[in-house]
């Protein structure tokens, strides 16, 4: 479960978030939409700890800045975050070390699943940006977190790997995972999302509940508030 | 209408200016620079030497100045990844667009020439001592300044032309680097033997380090001396110009314009075109502008890194960061020093050669002067360990565990580099210049508390100041907090060897200067990162 309740973020005189708040539950998939410059990334970052803030946000109850909520995060950022001196696999013991975890089977299933298997041992700077960003996503996951925060995960992944990502948004939604997920390709999570959130501004625009209605076209839905007109279906 | 490069170059240095003019941060370091600049100008007055020196010393310094720069920007790949020819719109915009290949060129060259002459600009600081000791005026200081733009300009342009030579045939960066080298170790041998005279009786004991120092600066300031490639013949024209010497500035400048038309020619007539050889460097260059936005310390890694084991191995929760660096330091090729450490223990192991000469036998003086020295160098070093450039990647911040254990981890491998430096840089330093043991034991000591305390003075920026934008104001700030962070201790070590007894200090030699540093470092160290702890729990990271 992650809820955020009164979330605002400055930057001197930029309100980048106005006193967001939302949550995704246990087994949801969360989507955050807007254009350019919404706030989407620093809501995020706030989330992972990443910035400071004023208001609360919880990961499974606990506050996101304590252990117990790290422990349970996984995020995968807009940038891809390797080390360029690090094998491939070595950024996975890295991680399992790092978290405390010995699991090595599911490391290894994750890279053979998203084609990274073969190249355990390439540096990181030897990867390309798609590989990278693959290996970003390993790394988040490897400790099954409980909350997983995707920041623009499909930018620079080949067909396959968007395949198998998608395939493990639902993985892990099944899992009782709480995932949420920043993106532009409204058509990529077209169909599991659970609640989206439309931010302009640095604040929400519209919320929207996936109740398996027909006309819920997300698209549609985006243009809409974006473009400043009134909504037409969708729970809103 | 005015011709597209034309405008490009116009409109960017425009666009530069107004930059300028509306950054508060890029006003104030202006305005401090040009403090500093005064204040070393205006310390240095009436301190004028009474028979200021030749001016053909002056050209012996700039010769071999200008020839480590040139072959330290030979060495980097000069078309560096800081100060490309071309930069990524460049690539992108210019090389596609209808221009003629030489036009677009030239236009390199332009810009090439006017980033050498801003980076030359640094020598202004030099002004203070050179005012001193050669009595020069702002006319020679703008002289010197040209003379350095122009072999830096030559050095990138060499480079370029190697770069184009060399690009995908295996062995021929090898085969060219080992030329170079050879060739600067043949010039050297050539000085030493054309010098012989007064070296020689060095060797066998003489301390007459004068007559040596005169001989090889007469050997740097005229020809044959003046023919080392590029930065001879920049010095050669300066010096010409200084001394009044018409026939060395002639010869110098014409064997400035031979090479680059070589040099043009080579770049022109070498390929079809020369855009895919430039393409590589503008795209490091490109990442390297946005990682220095983004306030990221990009990691210079060895282009072909030997992998050698895998795996970490050991490391638990935190310290695993620690074993994470110690298998980075492997494979950027580091042995418990960097290149830049090694550099500096370099400078100052020769400084305690010439340290010795002048202090005339005293090891004390020469020893705290090597210090003092070393210490300055260490801020720099210190701002290059692996813990700043932890702090870029967001898995530390997302690691479970206490901040504070994060914290001691991640400086770890920086802290032992610290300790090993110190006993390779005071060890033979103390030994050269006859320190006694219990001296060097304690220099060691000290080294070890500043390297300490530069961490957690890296650590205080980082928490105090991580979140001011722009970088070039966060390197002053990293400067004037380290200044005030060094100064309790070094107040303490000047009044524990004062308040001891003379007959302590004799037999505890510099015990009271070292071991009062020392302690108040490493109070003032604790402090810092306790009162930091929290570094790794609450970033701002925007940038990260």
């Amino acid at each position: 479960m992650l809820s955020i309740s009164g979330v605002t973020k400055k930057y001197r005189k930029t309100l980048a978030n106005d006193n967001i708040s939302f949550a995704v539950g246990d087994g949801q998939i969360g989507i955050l939409l807007g254009p350019n410059g919404a706030g989407k990334s620093t809501i995020i970052k706030c989330i992972t700890g990443l910035l400071r803030f004023t208001g609360r946000i919880e990961i499974d109850g606990f506050e996101n800045t304590s252990l117990e909520a790290k422990r349970r995060l996984g995020y995968i950022p807009e940038m891809p975050a390797v080390y360029d001196l690090l094998t491939v696999e070595e950024h996975l013991e890295f991680i399992r070390r790092a978290y405390k975890v010995e699991d090595e089977a599911y490391t290894r299933q994750l890279l053979e699943r998203l084609e990274l298997w073969d190249k355990k041992d390439k540096l990181g700077k030897e990867l390309s940006k798609g590989m990278q960003q693959k290996l970003s996503i390993c790394c988040a996951l490897c400790h099954r977190p409980r909350v997983a925060i995707f920041d623009e995960p499909l930018v620079g992944l080949d067909p396959h790997a968007i395949k198998e990502l998608k395939a493990i948004f639902r993985e892990l939604k099944q899992s009782g995972c709480s995932v949420l997920i920043s993106t532009h390709m409204l058509d990529s999570v077209e169909d599991y999302w659970d609640v989206a959130n439309i931010m302009i501004g640095g604040r929400f625009a519209a919320t929207c509940y996936n109740d398996g209605r027909e006309g819920q076209d997300l698209e549609d839905l985006f243009f809409q508030i974006t473009e400043g007109q009134k909504p037409q279906g969708g729970a809103l | 209408m005015r011709s597209a490069l034309g405008y490009l170059t116009f409109t960017k240095l425009k666009n530069q200016i107004k930059d300028l003019l509306r950054s508060p941060a890029k006003l104030i370091y202006v305005v401090v620079m040009a403090a500093v600049l005064a204040l070393s100008v205006m310390g240095r007055s009436g301190q004028e030497l009474e028979e200021p020196m030749a001016l053909y010393n002056l050209t012996a310094i700039m010769t071999l100045f200008y020839g480590f720069m040139f072959l330290m920007i030979l060495a980097t790949g000069g078309n560096s990844a800081k100060t490309p020819m071309f930069t990524l719109s460049d690539v992108t915009l210019l090389f596609p667009a209808p221009l003629r290949p030489n036009r677009v060129l030239a236009y390199g060259l332009m810009r090439q020439l006017g980033l050498s002459l801003v980076m030359a600009l640094v020598l202004v600081f030099q002004y203070g001592w050179l005012k001193v000791l050669f009595d020069i005026t702002w006319v020679h200081m703008a002289l010197i300044i040209a003379g350095f733009a122009l072999c830096i300009f030559l050095a990138a342009f060499c480079s370029m032309a190697v770069y184009v030579y060399t690009s995908g045939k295996e062995n021929a960066g090898t085969v060219l680097r080992s030329c170079v080298i050879g060739l600067t170790v043949l010039y050297l041998l050539w000085m030493a033997w054309s010098c012989r005279d007064a070296l020689l009786p060095l060797l066998s004991g003489s301390k007459d380090y004068t007559a040596a120092l005169e001989s090889c600066a007469g050997f740097l300031s005229r020809f044959p001396g003046l023919l080392f490639p590029a930065a001879g013949w920049a010095a050669g024209i300066v010096g010409g110009i200084l001394t009044g010497d018409t026939a060395m500035v002639l010869i110098s400048a014409a064997l400035c314009v031979a090479l680059v038309v070589v040099l043009l020619v080579l770049v022109i007539t070498c390929k079809n075109n020369y855009y895919e050889d430039v393409l590589e460097t503008a795209e490091l260059a490109q990442s390297n502008v946005t990682a220095q936005k983004e306030g990221k310390v990009n990691e210079v890694v060895p282009k072909n890194v030997k992998v050698g084991k895998t795996g970490l191995h050991k490391g638990w929760g935190a310290s695993a960061l620690y074993y994470k660096h110690r298998i980075e330091n492997r494979r950027s090729g580091v042995f418990f020093l960097s290149n830049m450490s090694l550099i500096f223990v370099a400078i100052v192991l020769l400084m305690s050669f010439f340290m010795r000469a002048a202090m005339e036998g005293d090891a004390t003086a020469a020893l705290i002067a090597c210090f003092a020295m070393g210490t300055y160098m260490q801020i720099f070093s210190e701002a290059l360990g692996r813990f700043n450039r932890e702090l870029i990647k967001p898995y530390i911040y997302l690691m479970p565990e206490p901040p504070l254990k994060k914290l001691l981890y991640a400086v770890k491998e920086t802290l032992i580099s610290d300790v090993f430096e110190a006993i390779v840089l005071f060890v033979p330093v103390g030994l050269i210049v006859g320190a006694g043991p219990l001296d060097i034991v304690f220099c060691v000591i000290a080294r070890v508390s500043f390297a300490l305390l530069f961490t957690a003075g890296n650590i205080l920026v980082e928490r105090v100041f991580g979140t001011v934008s722009s970088k070039t104001l966060v390197m002053f700030f990293y400067i004037v907090v380290l200044l005030l962070m060094v100064l309790p201790g070094v107040a303490a070590g000047a009044a524990l060897m004062a308040v001891l007894s003379s007959a302590v200090s004799e037999a505890l030699g510099l015990a009271g200067l070292f071991l009062g540093m020392a302690a108040v470092n490493v109070g003032i160290s604790v402090l810092v990162m306790y009162l930091c702890r929290n570094l790794l729990q609450y970033a701002e990271l925007n940038n990260r």
